[in-house]
């Protein structure tokens, strides 16, 4: 299948500090990638940059076969790019129906004269939108706290509601940074398995994880990152056999 | 009631709706949009200057008034000019500023804004007379209606309400629209926002001439009221004060801005100009109303630090529709 996202030679530098450094891989259409890799290898910045928080220094990232390195990050995000963070950040003064209501950019008229002269369109595509978010918020259990404040969350509602959220913006590649962070192992489980729903309705994933069985149970290709470089791309079981990938990160005893 | 009362409370009725557009413009920009427009009094000035020389006659050096333009044109020219100049200040020091900085340096910037206007107009005697100011500009509708001036006030507070009640309109449109989701969610996070598609840099500017035509409104109906405007009137602690305002009222609910304009207008500024001076120290008397803005700011913050009226939770009630429905084939068309 083709290639969804490619990202090819990329250099990133914060100052002195080489943070992503010659970084190529590719992630075909409809796949689970994870990206994996010790802490500071570059693999926030590496989410940084396909998203377009940050700027490509050197190298290329194609999506969908075109170049982005011009693209803000808004247009990225419009052409179905999404990510969520690997601490939560939720909009903390909108209420949790509102986080996802303003993620469904592009589908109803944000604009000062819309507000003014188009407000029974904008009602009508609103009720939609309602509709459909409570229905996304439902599925992930948060509907019973939609008219709350996202700041009173808990920390497992909040990355629910991060990928709900990134659910509701119509993605064609997920860049989830850390979702299994800080979650309870119950709650891992539910989180896997709206992976896999949102994955079976056409959505690819490029996943950052440093829980290895659940990389393992779900994700094809897996690249493996160590200071800024790609190491090595293939599954988990390439992974374990080989020697290199052991010696950065897996350790060397679980050989 | 004596006649007198009634003519002063008829003026604080005029200086509270002047207010409420000064706390619904920043409610906009700050308010709502999170930008933290520190030059906003200076909107105000620019619309109160352009609104006076667009209705006072031509500066003669007979009058020894100096001041540009001076077209002679009658209410509500000047009301359109003043406003149009205002979100045009505001539209190129947004672009200048907004684009490149973040809230605390644009903060920063935008009191340099401040004191460079206000050093303009105070230096250049040529714009609008200095230090002296714009006198004597025309009152909407006086010279038709031949009133006494003491009466005046009653033709003002209709024309006053008239604006104020637009302004309402478009800050309640604007408070419920995904236009004004959209400048919440900016203000909350502006990076997530531009992770989902939204154009921050534009969202931010929008917010910005909103907030500066607001306020070029509130100068233009000063001057008018008031019939002068100098620099004395738009000294940097009145953006301040406006921000307390708003603070006071509750920052992104309208109608926190107009209680905010009533509490802080009306209730402190009127309430310790009733303080009588002490003797000998006669200038404390203008230092008191700095002094207890500054104590309720501190209260408010302290034990409602959202505003006696907080910003309104919106809640829906819609039919929940079980997902997912059509989402991928509609997305994987492209």
């Amino acid at each position: 299948m083709a290639d969804l996202l490619s990202v090819e030679g990329v250099v990133h530098a914060y100052g002195g500090v080489q943070a992503v450094n010659d970084c190529s891989f590719a992630i075909p259409q409809g796949s689970i990638a994870a990206l994996i890799g010790p802490n500071g290898a570059g693999k926030t910045t590496l989410v940084d940059l396909i998203g377009g928080a940050q700027k490509v220094q050197r190298g290329v990232i194609r999506y969908n076969g075109d170049s982005i390195l011009g693209w803000p990050p808004h247009r990225r995000a419009r052409a179905g790019l999404l990510r969520t963070y690997q601490l939560s950040r939720e909009y903390q003064h909108l209420t949790v129906l509102e986080n996802l209501l303003v993620s469904a950019t592009g589908r109803i008229d944000e604009s000062f004269a819309g507000a003014l002269f188009r407000r029974h369109r904008i009602g009508a595509t609103e009720r939609e939108l309602v509709s459909e978010a409570r229905g996304l918020l439902e599925i992930f259990g948060l509907d019973a706290l939609r008219n709350d404040h996202a700041e009173t969350l808990s920390g497992g509602q909040k990355r629910l509601l991060e990928m709900a959220r990134a659910v509701m913006a119509r993605p064609r590649l997920l860049l989830l940074d850390e979702p299994m962070a800080g979650v309870n192992p119950a709650l891992m489980e539910v989180i896997e398995g709206h992976i896999r729903e949102i994955h079976r309705q056409g959505v690819s994933f490029l996943i950052v994880e440093h829980n290895l069985s659940v990389v393992d149970r779900l994700c094809d290709p897996v690249v493996v990152m160590a200071e800024g470089r790609t190491l090595a791309v293939g599954t988990m079981a390439d992974h374990r056999a080989n020697a290199e990938v052991l010696r950065a990160y897996l350790g060397s005893r679980s050989a | 009631m004596p006649y007198d009362l009634n003519y002063y409370l008829a003026n604080l009725v005029v200086y509270f709706l002047i207010y409420c557009a000064l706390t619904l413009g920043l409610n906009v920009s700050f308010g709502m949009a999170g930008v933290l427009d520190f030059s906003f009094i200076t909107f105000m000035a620019t619309g109160a200057y352009f609104a006076g020389v667009t209705a006072l006659g031509p500066a003669t050096a007979a009058s020894e008034l100096h001041y540009i333009l001076g077209l002679n044109l009658p209410f509500p020219v000047d009301l359109v000019i003043g406003a149009t100049a205002a979100g045009v200040l505001g539209l190129l020091v947004g672009l200048l500023a907004i684009r490149r900085l973040r809230s605390d340096y644009l903060a920063i910037v935008l009191v340099a804004v401040w004191t460079i206007a206000w050093s303009l107009a105070n230096n250049l005697t040529g714009l609008f007379d200095g230090t002296s100011g714009l006198i004597g500009v025309p009152q909407p509708l006086e010279p038709q209606l031949n009133v006494n001036p003491n009466d005046y006030v009653f033709v003002f507070i209709p024309i006053a309400l008239v604006v104020i009640a637009v302004l309402f309109v478009v800050s309640y449109c604007i408070e419920n629209s995904p236009f004004g989701r959209a400048l919440r969610a900016v203000r909350e996070d502006q990076d997530v926002a531009a992770a989902f598609g939204k154009q921050t840099t534009r969202l931010r500017l929008t917010a910005m001439v909103i907030g500066s035509v607001y306020a070029g409104v509130a100068g233009v109906l000063t001057i008018e009221f008031l019939t002068a405007m100098n620099p004395n009137a738009w000294a940097i602690v009145e953006t301040v004060i406006v921000f307390s305002a708003l603070i006071v009222g509750g920052r992104g609910n309208i109608f926190g801005a107009i209680l905010g304009a009533l509490v802080v207008r009306i209730l402190i500024i009127e309430g310790t100009g009733l303080i009588p001076p002490i003797p000998g120290h006669e200038e404390l008397v203008s230092a008191f109303r700095n002094i207890f803005i500054g104590i309720v700011v501190i209260a408010v913050l302290y034990f409602r630090p959202e505003g006696m009226l907080p910003e309104r939770r919106r809640r829906y009630f819609e039919a929940v529709r079980r997902w997912p429905r059509r989402a991928a084939g509609e997305q994987q068309g492209g």
